[in-house]
């Protein structure tokens, strides 16, 4: 019990979380609302506070919104939006304490927060609520604060209560909560139902029924939320922002003003993670690299490993490449005064054939580590796009008929029964080049072309391989290309080219365009 | 006063030997090369290389220990295009060459970006004819000119790599890279192709092959290089690609073993 009493937890609503999110910029006082496609037609999901004051509220259809505010502004709910910054506030919020917990409600926003003993770092309960609502309301963002002993009257006061701040003391819970609707225990839908049914408006009215006449009625549900306000029954806050495992940090003397200092703190930190990995048979497949500036400002940076890894080595050379990529500058007056290189994801260590290693089994025997070390530190500082293997696919169109596969993408390369050598070329432009021809019509081929502004003259020609948009594509919508008409043309010089003919003749267009493709060697 | 100058020289004369000396450790002696499977090129290479015996060892005009091939693996090989149009048919003798040094392991071809917007991607269609598939084959594609000599650096120095195919504007390349390349190529004994369209630069390469094309299916190879010394027949082909020995196995001086070794 006593150890229940020492807990303070401050919760963080957000009454109007998707306004605010969704459109910061709008006018203080003009009416605003959020709205999402329904069953109905459009409906709004969310509505600022002067539109809440004229008579508009979520779940109304934005016609009938529209009809009595003309004058609305309105904007789509982007789920993603609301989503992410959510998960960034919380994020956010870890500044403050590690234990930083997402609401389990569903349709209200809020964060529960574990303050137990780091209060007095910020000057205590009040200040820290000060701060706090001070930085979130210059981002326009409207909040309620509560501090108090248990999850659930934290909750409760923070969504219900009276003031927009409230620190409860120890031992108040009981005159604080009684006054407040039932809702304000967190209660599911059903459960509210029954209660409005019976009557029973206030937390004051269902407190004073006996448990086991509740039980029956309501189910466990109520009697629990009930013991977890008032403290009997214990609640833990589920941390959105797990510490790793693996995780090494390292606090300087003074804080680090040059790159190169980091640089070499990091390279010792990555001997101590190598350490803990090792003593657990483990390997590091991606590493987190969090620089913390004096102002809290956070740099953090991720590299991807192919295969697991516990050296020191490897790991230090690709954060040294992955560095230097960056190019980073530090402000000189905020240095880094906290670094930390985790481990978010590994793997054991004598795992069998890895996936990369049956990939590169493929083309070799006997391929040991070197070569996805060597892949990783390509992959760290060029980007996974740039070293890529080719994949054939099977499509006619021959700029698709290639894709381009990371290291990182487990698709097995099939063996596609590829065209003659004597049918592609060699070397295929990125994007076709459009060029003048002199040509027969309707199906001739060139004669003459000029491209990159110069005159090639055509000594003979072969084709036309005509390759025409997949119909299932087109259907779609997915493909708006024409019918292509290749030629393999070679000039007076013996130099080879392939270029197509975009569309037919009066089938599919006026003027198609000639582009050329690709080289034969 | 006199005979002080003297023997200052003579000291400066000693020195310079001894100098020379060591240095002569450091220059290679390539002991393993591969021929480079076209008939013609092979067959002559191999009659017209002078020879001559020391101690019961069989030297070549140029220092080399004689062998049948040309092709010296641990080192630096360059094939330029004739014109800037030929860039293809260099790219085709550069994927050929690259499948014979390669062998079975992963080759690594490595494109500059400038190159890339020249003259394109190497398709995979095209590359079939060569040997290469698409196991084997692994890209590194549009790479920043600054980035360029790093990678290719980083991939020869790796035992695991078969062959480095790096294709760029001549620009990017000078003697000091190229000599870098040579004593890591040396290092880790695998070899590096490098494949420019036509540039007056001079750089430390083993061998540098000049390819035109020439038609439906042929090229035109000419060879440079310090092969030249003493050659009489002319160091000019024209090869059919159909003169790829398609059927003969590859054979190598080394058996696969070398590799993983």
């Amino acid at each position: 019990m006593d150890k229940l009493l020492s807990r303070r937890i401050l919760v963080l609503s957000f009454p109007n979380w998707v306004t605010d999110i969704s459109a910061p910029r709008v006018k203080q006082g003009k009416p605003f609302g959020v709205y999402a496609p329904a069953q109905a037609g459009l409906k709004l999901v969310a509505v600022n506070e002067p539109a809440k004051e004229i008579g508009l509220c979520a779940g109304m259809s934005v016609v009938d919104a529209r009809a009595l505010v003309p004058e609305l502004e309105l904007q789509e709910l982007d789920t993603h939006l609301i989503q992410r910054s959510y998960a960034l506030c919380a994020r956010w919020a870890s500044r403050f304490t590690p234990w930083v917990g997402f609401d389990t409600v569903p349709g209200h926003y809020s964060l529960v927060m574990d303050i137990s003993g780091c209060a007095h770092l910020f000057g205590g309960e009040r200040a820290l609520v000060e701060i706090i609502t001070n930085i979130l309301s210059r981002r326009m963002i409207s909040v309620r604060a509560a501090i108090a002993n248990t999850i659930g009257a934290a909750w409760a006061l923070s969504h219900y209560g009276a003031y927009e701040h409230i620190v409860l003391p120890v031992g108040c819970e009981y005159e604080a909560l009684l006054p407040l609707p039932v809702a304000a225990l967190r209660l599911p839908a059903a459960s509210l139902d029954l209660c409005a049914r019976f009557g029973l408006r206030q937390i004051e009215n269902v407190a004073g029924i006996e448990r086991s006449a509740l039980t029956r009625r309501f189910g466990k549900v109520i009697v629990q939320r009930l013991d977890q306000a008032f403290g009997q029954l214990s609640e833990a806050v589920n941390p959105v922002v797990e510490p790793p495992q693996f995780r090494v940090q390292n606090t300087p003397l003074h804080p680090l003003i040059d790159m190169s200092q980091v640089v070499h703190y990091l390279n010792d930190m990555t001997a101590a993670l190598s350490n803990l990995l090792s003593k657990e048979g483990r390997g590091a497949k991606r590493l987190d690299i969090t620089l913390i500036r004096t102002d809290k400002a956070r740099l953090s940076f991720s590299i991807s490993m192919s295969q697991p890894s516990d050296l020191t080595s490897h790991m230090a050379r690709l954060i040294d490449d992955r560095i230097e990529r960056l190019n980073l500058s530090l402000d000189g007056a905020y240095g880094i005064d906290t670094l930390w290189l985790d481990a978010p994801r590994t793997a054991p260590m004598d795992m069998g054939q890895s996936h990369f290693e049956r990939i590169i089994s493929q083309s070799a025997p006997k391929i040991g580590y070197a070569f996805s070390a060597l892949c990783d530190r390509l992959v760290g500082r060029l980007g996974a796009t740039h070293f890529v293997r080719l994949s054939p696919h099977e499509d006619h169109v021959p700029e698709r008929a290639v894709i381009y596969q990371t290291i990182f993408d487990h698709r097995p390369i099939k063996n596609v029964d590829a065209h003659t050598p004597q049918t592609r070329p060699i070397l295929l432009l990125p994007q076709a080049e459009v060029i003048d021809v002199i040509a027969e019509i309707p199906e001739g081929a060139p004669r003459r072309f000029r491209w990159r502004r110069r005159l090639y003259e055509i000594a003979s020609a072969s084709g036309p391989e005509r390759i025409s948009p997949s119909w299932w594509r087109t259907a779609y919508g997915l493909d708006v290309g024409y019918t292509r008409d290749y030629f393999r043309l070679e000039d007076r010089e013996g130099h080879r080219f392939w270029l197509y003919r975009d569309g037919l003749y009066t089938d599919e267009t006026h003027r198609p365009h000639w582009y050329m493709h690709g080289f034969f060697a | 006063m006199e005979r002080l100058r003297a023997n200052n020289r003579l000291i400066k004369i000693q020195k310079l030997k001894k100098l020379r000396a060591s240095l002569q450790r450091f220059e290679p002696q390539f002991d393993e090369t591969i021929k480079t499977g076209f008939i013609p090129i092979d067959r002559d290479l191999a009659e017209n290389e002078p020879k001559f015996e020391i101690n019961g060892n069989a030297y070549s005009g140029s220092g080399n220990i004689a062998h049948n091939g040309v092709l010296a693996l641990g080192a630096v090989h360059a094939v330029e295009a004739q014109t800037i149009h030929d860039m293809p048919a260099a790219t085709g003798f550069a994927a050929h060459l690259a499948s014979r040094f390669a062998h079975a392991a992963p080759i690594i071809w490595a494109q500059s970006r400038a190159a890339q917007s020249e003259w394109g991607d190497p398709y995979l269609g095209g590359l079939s004819a060569y040997r290469l598939n698409a196991h084997q084959l692994w890209y590194m594609r549009a790479i920043p000119e600054s980035e360029f000599l790093w990678a290719i650096e980083e991939a020869l120095g790796c035992a695991e790599v078969g062959c480095v195919v790096g294709a760029c504007m001549a620009s990017n390349l000078t003697m000091r890279a190229t000599k870098r390349f040579g004593l890591t190529a040396r290092r880790s004994r695998r070899s590096l192709i490098v494949v420019t369209p036509p540039h007056q630069q001079k750089l430390a390469l083993t061998s540098k092959w000049q390819v035109a094309a020439d038609g439906k299916d042929h090229w035109r190879v000419r060879l440079q290089g310090r092969f030249l010394n003493g050659f009489r027949t002319p160091s000019e082909w024209r090869l059919s690609t159909q003169d790829l020995m398609a059927d003969q196995p590859i054979t190598r001086l080394d058996d696969v073993g070398s590799f993983y070794g």
